[in-house]
């Protein structure tokens, strides 16, 4: 068996002529995309970010996804479009903008199209067996909690979505790279200098935004489902103390359907995986300030028997 | 919101629709008509899953299968207005039966 061709044997000239001309076919678990563009910060993205993921050089294997971001002159103005299947979801952004694209573009493929799952917006991250998802609307620091918590040592299932499989209750992971927005970018690159950030997109919709990417341990179990043992509310509030208060599990369940994507795809049997999932976990509201207060806390809690 | 005390006897519409989860702290419905999920509190989620079972039911039989023993009028008011409220969320109907 020959051993696995991954993005990093590419250089960055070659990924940047590959990408331009006809795409390259990447293992990101638990898809296969094929992705093309011919924007060269596309290509700095993916090479600083998917070094580690497997590139697919047979055309036999079955892929997910066909999506790329082209550059367009629209009133005089260069921007970036992202397409599916030659289709075109979004209005175009910036063309500075155009991986961060690639990434929400890739986030929305998933999300609209892989009803096999009930999905959720939360990141999720796993610790000797037992997985957390922490749902949380934009501003709650979520993503930065997150990549803090993969730094120290948790598995990275999804910084996005939670794939939560409504038979088994299992979630399987989609590790990708985590998004950091404005302050966070910074917090994070202090903590881990030596970890690797994609291109920084300037004034996007969500303020300044630069990936990070995902942990070796995170994409070596990508192919391991985990199981939820509590749903963590984060709330990061500029000088609070950390607070942890039991969520309600009747409101924790309002709360995961209200986040989730396509529960009334699923229907009755979405609602009923939601419950049973509420039911086994911890459901907390933690409010924080410290990153450092917030990962003692979640230590502790990983202790629990 | 004022919820207009009611009277008279409901029945409970698409009871196959309505599903109830029930946690210590508290009754989530879901209706599986419009895709809505609400949550009530321990007594509000008792109280339909009574009008659900009963399919029919009044202010006085609601009391009574709450296991309210000789209801004040207050109480009475209390699961009046939880039938009013029930039947603004589209749950109950008032029929004349």
């Amino acid at each position: 068996m020959s051993p696995i061709q991954t993005l990093s044997t590419l250089s960055l000239a070659e990924l940047t002529e590959e990408l331009a001309n006809g795409g390259v076919f990447l293992s990101v678990p638990p898809f296969v995309m094929h992705i093309a563009s011919p924007i060269p910060v596309v290509a700095q993205g993916l090479h600083a970010l998917y070094g580690r993921h497997e590139l697919l050089r047979n055309g036999a294997r079955f892929t997910d996804f066909h999506v790329a971001v082209k550059s367009e002159t629209r009133l005089f103005k260069r921007v970036c479009v992202f397409e599916m299947d030659g289709f075109q979801p979004f209005t175009p952004l910036a063309y500075g903008e155009a991986f961060a694209f690639l990434e929400w573009g890739m986030n929305w493929c998933v999300t609209s199209h892989c009803h096999n799952w009930l999905t959720i917006h939360s990141a999720v991250l796993e610790k000797n067996g037992r997985a957390v998802l922490l749902p949380a609307p934009p501003g709650s620091g979520k993503s930065t909690l997150c990549a803090a918590l993969m730094l120290h040592g948790w598995r990275l299932l999804s910084d996005e979505m939670a794939l939560l499989d409504p038979a088994t209750g299992l979630v399987t992971p989609a590790p990708r790279p985590v998004s950091l927005k404005n302050e966070s970018i910074e917090v994070i690159r202090k903590r881990a200098p030596g970890a690797g950030f994609g291109p920084l997109a300037h004034d996007t919709l969500k303020g300044n935004v630069s990936h990070m990417q995902v942990s070796e341990q995170s994409l070596a179990q990508a192919h391991v489902p985990a199981l939820p043992a509590w749903v963590v509310f984060p709330q990061f509030k500029l000088g609070a103390p950390l607070t942890v208060a039991a969520r309600p599990k009747a409101q924790a369940l309002v709360e995961l359907t209200s986040n989730s994507f396509n529960q009334h795809v699923h229907g009755r049997a979405g609602f009923e995986a939601l419950a049973r999932l509420v039911e086994r976990c911890g459901c907390h509201d933690l409010t924080y300030q410290s990153l450092d207060d917030a990962l003692v806390w979640f230590d502790a809690l990983e202790r629990l028997p | 919101m004022s919820v207009a005390l009611a009277t008279g006897r409901f029945v409970f519409l698409r009871p196959d629709d309505v599903v109830c989860h029930v946690f210590s702290d508290g009754v989530v419905v879901y209706d599986e008509a419009d895709g809505s999920v609400q949550a009530l509190s321990p007594v509000a989620g008792e109280a339909l899953l009574v009008c659900k079972s009963a399919g029919t039911i009044g202010v006085a039989e609601l009391a009574a299968r709450l296991e309210l023993d000789q209801p004040s009028r207050e109480e009475l008011d209390s699961v009046s207005a939880l039938l009013g409220q029930f039947e603004s969320m589209g749950f109950l109907e008032h029929t004349a039966a």
